[in-house]
């Protein structure tokens, strides 16, 4: 599909992977999210931009429901996998969560070796041996660029690493589960330049096997790495377009005034 | 006009953007209107005075690229400000042309005002299609301050008219140099008067185009359409 950025009308996704229908959040008796419609393409990267408190992370704890291990906090409405509702109660909570991955916003690496960080994820779904295991190590490391950097010393904790490596780590270990779809959120607010554009450049080499929904503040790394943008405020979903689109000519002035850094 | 930036220095970095290029348009703007005089009324003076401004059209022009590339490299501007900034980088491009055009026409009156065949010269006809075009340049110009999608959409319509002028002209002009051997040079210096002060018309018209492109995200170049675009809801 091709879009120009001159297009009125939002994207229409041929191959996807999350489909978001009548979404409701409530935090409580607070409505975190109101009637969110959105389609997440498989295989793209779609960032969620907006002001804090606009809703963009809860959508995303929403898609894994990693609201589910707190109390007082419920979705409605349609969270669909390839089809099937993974809202409702009798969704396996470990398989959906290792189908769709998260990384946060700070790194959150176990106090455990760089090896075990990996292995432990691992061990809840798979059995395998330790030669298996191993090379399922590396090609997540490698997956993550992590591994030239330590493939000397993995026994090593991953508290040693840097911030940056830590992230890489994250990303390594919800990779090494073969999920299909990677949540980030907000993954490069705590690393300097530099690690950041290692981040950046690893979602874009991920996207051709993962699905990415990413949350971030910074305009100009929407911009950058994803193919579509999804622009909220106060809980709703304002507007969803292709990147270029969004960043170009949003329909919405809203979109404009935010993206520009105007207030109103 | 959007709202403010959070960042009032971006807002300050922008309408200086916006004050060289109205600088700059108003000095194209002068140089063309006493290119015109200067034929109109054989006064070698104006033609001076259009060939001195041309150092500072020059220099208004790297000074502007300048500020542009400044504002992109500090700011990464998106959305509107970035159509805005690349709207500029065309625009002063094309006021430079202007003033070539400008100085074109200077340097040819110099050549009409010795001609003993100036009067018999269709130079009310070159005056009116001139006036069309100064009214297009002006038009174009006041839309970019203002942002006026609007006004600018009208000038691509001049420019129809201004294309019938010149060609009644250059038929004119072809005529006489086919009849009147002694008139061919005077003929000739005219036409080359009257393609200048065309390509100004469609220089006119790419402004307008650029300001059509900042307000509303439609690139009208080569469109061959007049208007007709959805803004962004408010």
């Amino acid at each position: 599909m091709v879009e120009t950025a001159s297009s009125n009308a939002a994207p229409v996704l041929t191959d996807v992977a999350l489909k978001v229908r009548n979404l409701n959040f409530f935090y409580g008796k607070f409505q975190g999210l109101k009637n969110i419609n959105l389609d997440i393409a498989r295989h793209k990267c779609t960032a969620f931009i907006g002001p804090s408190g606009c809703g963009k992370s809860t959508l995303l704890r929403v898609l894994n429901r990693m609201y589910d291990l707190y109390p007082g906090q419920r979705a409605e409405g349609q969270l669909l996998l390839n089809g099937n509702d993974v809202l409702g109660a009798d969704q396996d909570l470990n398989l959906l969560r290792a189908k769709v991955g998260m990384v946060f916003q700070k790194p959150t690496p176990f106090p455990m070796s760089i090896y075990e960080n990996i292995a432990f994820g691992v061990r809840l779904y798979e059995s395998l041996s330790r030669a298996e295991m191993d090379n399922r190590i590396e090609w997540a490391l490698r997956r993550a660029a992590l591994w030239d950097e330590v493939k000397d010393k993995l026994g090593k904790s991953g508290l040693s690493l840097s911030g940056g490596q830590q992230q890489r780590l994250c990303i390594a270990r919800g990779v090494a589960v073969k999920p299909e779809v990677l949540l980030l959120d907000e993954p490069t607010s705590a690393l300097d330049p530099i690690s950041t554009a290692r981040i950046e450049e690893l979602v874009v080499e991920l996207k051709n096997d993962y699905t990415i929904a990413i949350v971030t503040h910074n305009m100009q790394q929407a911009a950058r790495i994803s193919d579509y943008t999804a622009y909220m405020y106060l809980g709703e979903l304002v507007e969803f377009g292709e990147t270029n689109q969004v960043f170009i000519k949003p329909r919405e002035k809203r979109t404009e005034d935010y993206i520009t850094g105007r207030f109103g | 006009m959007p709202l403010y930036h959070t960042a009032k220095a971006f807002d300050e970095d922008m309408e200086r953007v916006r004050s060289i290029v109205v600088a700059m348009g108003g000095l194209v703007e002068k140089q063309f209107t006493r290119a015109l005089d200067a034929v109109r009324y054989g006064d070698l003076r104006l033609a001076s005075l259009v060939l001195a401004d041309e150092a500072m059209v020059n220099q208004m022009q790297v000074q502007a690229d300048l500020l542009c590339n400044q504002v992109i490299a500090r700011r990464q501007p998106i959305a509107i400000d970035l159509r805005e900034l690349v709207g500029a980088i065309h625009t002063i491009h094309d006021l430079e042309r202007i003033g070539d055009e400008a100085k074109k026409i200077a340097i040819r009156s110099k050549g009409i005002e010795t001609y003993p065949e100036r009067a018999s010269l269709p130079l009310e006809q070159v005056t009116t299609m001139a006036e069309h075009v100064r009214s297009m340049l002006a038009r174009a110009l006041d839309a970019m301050v203002r942002h006026d999608a609007a006004l600018a959409s009208t000038v691509a319509g001049m420019d129809v008219e201004v294309d019938r002028e010149r060609d009644a002209l250059q038929e004119n002009l072809l005529a006489r140099m086919g009849t009147d051997a002694g008139a061919i040079a005077a003929a000739l210096d005219t036409m080359f008067v009257v393609q200048s002060i065309e390509r100004i018309g469609d220089h006119a018209k790419n402004l307008a185009e650029y300001v059509i492109n900042i307000v509303e995200g439609v690139d009208m170049r080569h469109s061959g359409r007049a208007a007709a675009v959805t803004p962004a809801k408010s």
